[in-house]
């Protein structure tokens, strides 16, 4: 290998990955051919790679490739969702443990302290009605489900902070009742991430449940609870797929918004109501739309599969 | 499909590839003929131009061959590719009218 081409591998370097691989070695021959006697890549080369290599990064992160295809992130998201939405049930069954271990679970009044249980049951029936394969009937009880947050903020606007920082969980609901109404479904979701990933991500659900049951308002154990959670989730929908990261991004969404609550509270404070709707829904909304998480108008490569 | 208007090296490498699958370095130099010397696109600017035009579908991968033991590409236009260089030679032939017209109006000899 001449130090010309050596030169010019190190600089094809700074190309995304999956480029690189595709047409890294044909780049190579387009460069060797144009370099004629030269033993150093020019400063014009070295710029018009650069500025590509930065251009090809930018066109990834939005998704504006085309190499991720909204339909099967949704796909992801009604087979995952679903189970992942459980997790939301963990400050509730806190309490319920309060309960037992006081012996008094009978006098538990479960419409102060536990009012969203319903909505959290109806996600565990549309985890199992997915497993199971009835994909029509999910939708159903996700969409009963969902109805079932709008009801509980109305009602218990104090039991949950469902306009601040528990969004993420109503944005999942909403998301997951959607992909199982009109996306290629769990089957789909199922041939991407593989059956193992719904054991990864049930065995994430019931540490991370465990942990906020037994160490809730624990820092290390809440800290803890969100390292399991973010990393058993991208374990689950594949962190090394594009697909699976921006599936991941949606059911960590909860994560996402308890995280913009404490920047809120630190930097800002109170904040009015519009503001707090547009912070904790619109923000993570738009997010997903840049990063090619939600649907939109953008063409798959004819020539490549999704990866 | 988007009528807006083609970037200059977007228009040449279309034009390059419409009458004949080309692979990158024959579209380089092809282009540099097109504009008569005057554009000469370089690897980033081709290779991200055709990431760019692939994914839009205007242009796919048509054969691949190995020569001296090094992966030679070509590219062709699809027809979608052909229907979007034909609207933009339209548009242009239309500015192009446009402008003649325009400078026949022109008085001679100078400012009006």
């Amino acid at each position: 290998m001449s130090g010309l081409e050596r030169r010019y591998r190190r600089l094809l370097s700074w190309f995304p990955r999956d480029h690189r691989e595709r047409h890294g070695e044909e780049m190579l021959v387009v460069l060797m051919s144009g370099a004629g006697e030269r033993e150093r890549p020019t400063a014009r080369d070295f710029a018009d790679l650069l500025w590509a290599a930065v251009r090809l990064h930018a066109r990834r992160v939005v998704a504006a490739d085309g190499g991720v295809d909204p339909r099967d992130v949704l796909a992801v998201v009604s087979l995952l969702g679903p189970l992942a939405l459980v997790t939301g049930a963990t400050t509730g069954l806190h309490e319920v443990a309060w309960w037992v271990r006081a012996g008094a679970l009978t006098q538990m009044p479960w419409s102060t302290q536990f009012p969203d249980a319903p909505v959290w049951l109806l996600w565990g029936v549309v985890a199992v009605l997915v497993l199971w394969g009835s994909r029509r009937a999910a939708a159903v009880v996700a969409w009963v489900a969902t109805a079932g947050f709008v009801l509980l903020a109305a009602f218990y606007p104090a039991q949950h902070w469902w306009l601040g920082v528990d969004a993420g969980w109503v944005l999942v609901g909403l998301l997951t009742a959607a992909a199982l109404t009109w996306s290629p479904g769990p089957v789909r979701g199922r041939e991407l991430v593989g059956g193992r990933a719904v054991v990864v991500l049930a065995v994430t659900v019931a540490v991370a449940v465990g942990l906020g049951v037994l160490g809730h308002r624990l820092l290390p154990a809440e800290l803890l609870r969100v390292v399991v959670l973010v990393g058993g989730t991208l374990a689950a929908c594949g962190s090394r797929s594009r697909v699976g990261r921006r599936s991941a991004l949606v059911l960590l969404l909860p994560v996402v918004t308890a995280a913009l609550g404490v920047a809120q509270w630190l930097v800002l404070g109170r904040i009015p109501v519009a503001a707090e709707v547009a912070l904790f829904y619109g923000l993570p909304v738009v997010a997903l739309l840049a990063l090619g998480g939600l649907p939109r108008r953008i063409r798959r490569r004819p020539d490549q599969p999704v990866t | 499909m988007t009528d807006a208007a083609l970037r200059e090296p977007t228009f040449l490498i279309l034009t390059a590839l419409a009458a004949r699958p080309q692979h990158g370095y024959g579209i380089l130099l092809d282009v540099e003929e097109i504009s008569g010397g005057r554009v000469k696109l370089r690897a980033g600017t081709l290779y991200t131009a055709l990431d760019r035009m692939t994914a839009d579908g205007w242009v796919r991968v048509d054969r691949e061959q190995v020569v001296d033991g090094r992966l030679r590409r070509y590219y062709r236009l699809t027809d979608e590719g052909a229907a979007r260089l034909e609207v933009e030679v339209r548009r242009m032939r239309a500015h192009t009218r446009a402008a003649e017209r325009r400078l026949r109006l022109r008085p001679a000899g100078g400012t009006a």
